[in-house]
């Protein structure tokens, strides 16, 4: 059986891309970010996404900064980094094969 | 910029989690508090209730436990706590096979004359001198190695910084006393690598990035 801890593992490591595929459409804050993901059933929630966010700035995959919103109100803003570009990129020419690879080799033999 | 202020049951979670995520490296737990502040004064702003808020965000615990498995700390803790390690047994190793060296170094010489008026020469190694207080002297370092391998990690890198300042002071004494000192120096040098390595990787360095990306 797959461990919860094995699912979060793969799961984190292909949301972090899915995080940078996002913030390479623009720079955003974190609830915008946790409201679009959520929305595309990649998260379940903002606890996810945080220690997500804060790993990838320890990557230098993406930087972060106060400014302050429309409203005023300050917000912590989230945008990629040239390396966290060229990192998406590589992801972006490994995922279709690697996903392919995959799907063939759970496939059950009675779906052939 | 100041930060949000925030409900004070939401500080309160936020205070729990700074709790919570001590071995954290201080700017990934900043980061990781930081997010989760702007997120809360968001969903205020936005109408959530606090209740509806901390419901949504989760218990404390597990988003301390997901930030942990996020941050790969746990792995980078293990692997970095066990070079520091056998950077101490190195320095141990050393400093043994300097004292073993050092008995083995002449200790006093002499010369007898024999009745046919030849000249005796005789050598005594450190070893045979029977001189307690230098065996056991230069046996010190050796001996200030040991703590450090047998304490647990909290006190291990107070340790192995006493042991790598005795050792470079051992060391330094080749200078002013006895050059047999100089023997130690290796043992020094390891013992300040042992102390000078992080006891914690910082998160997701460039190689573990290369290797993650390799992977996928």
């Amino acid at each position: 059986m797959v461990s919860g801890t094995q699912l979060a593992s793969l799961r984190r490591g292909l949301v972090e891309y899915c995080v940078l595929a996002e913030l390479d459409r623009g720079s955003t804050y974190g609830f915008d970010l946790v409201k679009k993901m959520q929305s595309q059933g990649l998260i379940a929630g903002e606890s996810t996404l945080y220690p997500v966010l804060a790993r990838l700035k320890a990557n230098k995959l993406v930087e972060s900064a106060w400014y302050e919103s429309e409203e005023g109100r300050p917000r912590k803003y989230y945008t990629l980094t040239p390396l966290g570009r060229e990192s998406l990129e590589a992801f972006r020419l490994l995922w279709p094969p690697l996903s392919k690879a995959v799907s063939t080799s759970i496939r059950k033999d009675d779906d052939e | 910029m100041n930060e949000p202020e925030l409900p004070v049951a939401l500080e309160k979670w936020l205070r729990s989690l700074h709790r919570q995520t001590k071995s954290l490296a201080p700017a990934d737990r900043a980061e990781l508090l930081d997010g989760f502040r702007s997120h809360f004064a968001e969903s205020v702003a936005a109408g959530a209730s606090v209740p509806s808020i901390l419901q949504e965000v989760g218990s404390v615990d597990a988003v301390a436990e997901g930030a942990y498995g996020a941050l790969g700390e746990q792995r980078d803790h293990e692997t970095y706590w066990g070079l520091k390690r056998v950077l101490q047994l190195a320095a141990s190793a050393l400093a043994l096979g300097a004292y073993v060296w050092v008995l083995l170094i002449p200790w006093s010489s002499s010369v007898r004359i024999e009745a046919d008026g030849s000249y005796v020469h005789s050598t005594e190694l450190v070893a045979q001198s029977g001189d307690l207080a230098a065996l056991i002297g230069f046996a010190l370092p050796f001996l200030v190695t040991l703590p450090p391998l047998l304490v647990s990690q909290r006190m291990f890198t107070l340790l192995s910084m006493a042991t790598a300042a005795l050792l470079t002071v051992v060391a330094c004494l080749g200078w002013i006393s006895n050059p047999g000192f100089f023997l130690y120096a290796p043992a020094a040098l390891a013992a300040i690598a042992a102390a000078v390595v992080p006891r914690k990787a910082r998160a997701g360095s460039p190689r573990r990035l290369k290797e993650q990306n390799a992977f996928l």
